[in-house]
């Protein structure tokens, strides 16, 4: 009796799934890709050669593999993009970057992202990071496991009118295992991330204690032999005004502050011509025309 | 571990492997419950086991002491219940209790600091502990009462505190519905693992298709991530969270329950259609049963309930409710949401209106609605942080203006869609009790299976992003 109930359930159940699976359009970005991504990179259980860290503009920004193999060429180099959401420089993540640099290799390397952003209280918080946290069995298995879930991928009503009738702005996001999200968004609009950096900063401007703590952190790896590489990453003039305006960030004494501290700081060719999809983000071309300049810069 | 997470379903393969082999003697099974129960608890914190253990043995033995005892049995009953309430106080209301003394001594130009000076841990609340506690308390004061025997098995009480279906959020289970349960092998029934399973399968339909999809626009609004000033937004937003907050929960409770089914163990009802009733006394007959009842039989009884006079009576009901409201949360909040529900009730005994209208059965819409009404007021208070906000959105509700198709398209076309889903399903329940040809209808087979795939399909496609339960807040 339980047997003829469970194979008819599951006969209609694969019925359903089998004509859905055939009808539905594809999404522009993964759910489940996006939750084993994250899982991922919080629960590292090994250590690098070359780590990346920044926020948004830098997990988007920066294809690690590129850089490394432009930068190292041919050699066996390991390379994780450590960046989160809003990611800020509390001394809990200071921790973990410093856990996550091989002291062993001969090419122990760390690649900072800056934006203001960074350096406010609220970031400070690294409430993406710390929301992603659970115990290490629990992240083993959902890493192991939700791989094996690919294909129910979950949509809303609103996600299948918009996909079939090819409605309103598609975001791809493509989820790789070195860090790196590679996005686009169609259309461009270079203005978009304009109004949520107007919110960001209000009552939230730069902490010049996180400053210090992170100039004391750069210090610090340098003199346990990791070069540590600063640069900001490339946004809209339009945004970059409003950022410096509103955030009370001083990009040029902060460079200054950062060589001194023994960091090697990058710039970037005006004459590069970065193209971010909201102003604030690179689009998947840019990223990797990023990664290689970087690379170019990282003397081994 | 949630039941709708990866982590569970690689538990609950575990248990149930062992559990045929375990469950063959009673030690064995009571040891089995407890192991793995806390393996359940401390994946998602560890640090209160100890809590948990200390106050289950502490009811355990002071059981004993008043059953054996002649002179101190109030003693040990007073004990028993004070470990318990101590512990609530201590880990889920001192912040609350020291902010407010903060403020109510500033009054008086004192400023103890009391909000600086509580220990950390403290601030930390026991997953649970608002269940477990009860559960345990019931056991004490059944055998003061002497309407139950107390257990001789210290393992046996352990099982029953600890047993991972309804350990973190419920339902609260009497200690006379379950110890008998928990003493022998039952075969279970090909039947009953089906029935078992559906529930399950429904529960996690209930939660990850319903609950986490009106989440969305529910949070959405109230984190004023959209903007959209006017009324209907708003009453969307109070029906969205009316029902989130019903199939999260009553979803939750399907899963323990089937659950346990499939260990063998029945637990009662603990949702039984509530939006359809037509009285607040039959909406809280109907809603988190499991609670109502509890405090029904142990505190609104003891205060006297209503044997001591109608002004006595109301007394009662009022206090009950408040402290059902403040049960939820250490918010003023929650004890607006009760003393909401507590006029309300008041107003039902002194008027008689529902017993009036349900002379006419054409007026039962009406009474449903009225009493759908009160109940959304109220949830806005339960949902709210403060109070200022819970006005705020009741001001919008209540302040008619137009209302856009713009905004309709871009953000209320999921949640309508959700909404009817939800309506349509808990109207074809409420059918199926009163309805002996739509009883039918659902009891054969292939309609049967059809429902469970047609809700297996659902949450593999259609489920919404991961929330937590509601309840395990409490």
């Amino acid at each position: 009796m339980l047997a003829s109930r469970l194979i008819i359930t599951i006969l209609f159940t694969a019925i359903f799934a089998g004509i859905f699976l055939k009808i539905r359009p594809a999404k522009c970005s993964s759910e489940i890709e996006k939750n084993w991504f994250w899982m991922n990179k919080t629960y590292q259980f090994k250590k690098y050669d070359l780590v990346f860290f920044g926020d948004s503009r830098t997990y988007r920004g920066v294809n690690p593999d590129i850089t490394s193999q432009e930068a190292f060429k041919n050699k066996n180099i390991s390379c994780l993009n450590f960046g989160f959401s809003s990611a800020g420089f509390n001394q809990s993540i200071q921790n973990t970057i410093d856990q996550l640099i091989d002291q062993n290799s001969k090419n122990k390397t760390l690649v900072i992202g800056f934006t203001p952003n960074e350096f406010t209280p609220k970031a400070s918080k690294n409430e993406h990071y710390f929301t992603l946290q659970t115990n290490k069995i629990d992240a083993a298995l959902r890493i192991k496991i939700l791989p094996y879930f690919a294909l129910f991928e979950n949509y809303s009503f609103v996600d299948l009118y918009n996909l079939y009738l090819k409605k309103n702005k598609c975001y791809r996001e493509e989820f790789f295992e070195n860090g790196w999200v590679k996005s686009d968004c169609f259309p461009l609009d270079s203005n978009a991330a304009l109004i949520s950096y107007k919110k960001e900063f209000i009552n939230n401007t730069v902490d010049t204690n996180v400053m210090k703590s992170v100039l004391n952190f750069v210090e610090y790896q340098n003199n346990k032999g990791v070069k540590v590489y600063g640069y900001f990453p490339p946004i809209t003039k339009s945004l970059r005004l409003l950022e410096d305006s509103l955030s009370g960030f001083d990009r040029i004494q902060f460079k200054k502050h950062f060589i001194a501290k023994g960091g090697i700081w990058i710039d970037f060719d005006s004459n590069l011509k970065f193209e971010t999809y909201d102003g604030s983000h690179l689009t998947s071309n840019s990223a990797i025309l990023l990664s290689k300049c970087l690379g170019e810069k990282i003397k081994p | 571990m949630t039941f709708n997470s990866i982590a569970f379903l690689v538990f609950a393969f575990v248990f149930f492997l062992f559990w045929p082999f375990a469950k063959k003697e009673n030690n064995s099974r009571w040891f089995y419950i407890i192991v793995m129960s806390l393996i359940f608890y401390s994946w998602l914190d560890w640090r209160f086991i100890f809590l948990l253990l200390f106050t289950g043995l502490v009811d355990f033995y002071t059981g004993q002491l008043i059953h054996h005892s002649i002179k101190f049995k109030k003693l040990w009953l007073v004990i028993s219940l004070s470990v318990n309430i101590l512990s609530l106080l201590v880990f889920k209301y001192s912040l609350f209790i020291a902010q407010n003394l903060d403020l109510l001594l500033h009054v008086f130009n004192v400023d103890p600091y009391f909000v600086k000076n509580i220990p950390s841990f403290t601030l930390v609340l026991p997953l649970g502990i608002s269940f477990y506690t009860f559960n345990s308390m019931s056991y004490t004061i059944d055998i003061y009462r002497k309407n139950l025997e107390p257990v001789k098995s210290p393992l046996q009480f352990m099982a029953f505190i600890s047993f991972f279906p309804h350990l973190v959020a419920g339902p609260i289970i009497r200690a006379k519905d379950i110890l008998f349960q928990l003493n022998r092998n039952k075969i279970v029934s090909q039947l009953e693992i089906w029935h078992g399973l559906q529930m399950i399968v429904f529960g996690l339909f209930h939660k990850m298709v319903l609950a986490d999809n009106l989440s969305v626009f529910v949070d959405r609004i109230y984190q004023k991530q959209i903007i959209d000033d006017n009324s209907l937004t708003y009453w969307l937003w109070a029906i969205a969270f009316s029902f989130q907050i019903y199939f999260d929960f009553s979803g939750y409770s399907k899963i323990a329950k089937g659950l346990a089914k499939l260990c063998g163990i029945q637990f009662r009802l603990n949702f039984n259609h509530p939006y359809f009733s037509t009285s607040l006394k039959e909406f809280w007959n109907r809603w988190h049963i499991s609670l109502s009842h509890w405090f029904r039989d142990y505190l609104y009884l003891s205060l006297g309930g209503n044997r001591k006079g109608k002004l006595m009576s109301n007394i009662n009901l009022w206090i009950t409710m408040l402290v059902s409201g403040f049960w939820h949360g250490a918010n003023f909040t929650f004890i607006i949401w009760g003393a909401i529900h507590a006029f309300f009730s008041n107003v039902e005994r002194v008027t008689k209106w529902p017993s009036y209208l349900k002379r006419y059965p054409y007026l039962t819409f009406f009474s449903r609605t009225f009493i759908l009404l009160q109940v959304l007021v109220a949830w806005v208070f339960f949902r709210c942080q403060n109070i200022n906000e819970a006005f705020f959105i009741l001001q919008k509700m209540f302040t008619l203006n137009t209302f856009s198709m713009v905004s309709f398209k871009v953000y209320f076309f999921d949640v309508v869609i959700w909404l009817f889903l939800s309506f349509a399903i808990e109207y074809f329940a409420f059918v199926k009790l009163n309805n002996f040809s739509v009883k039918q209808i659902s009891k054969n087979k292939l309609f049967n299976s059809l429902a469970i795939a047609s809700a297996i399909f659902m949450i593999l496609f259609f489920r919404g992003p991961e929330v937590g339960f509601i309840y395990f807040q409490f």
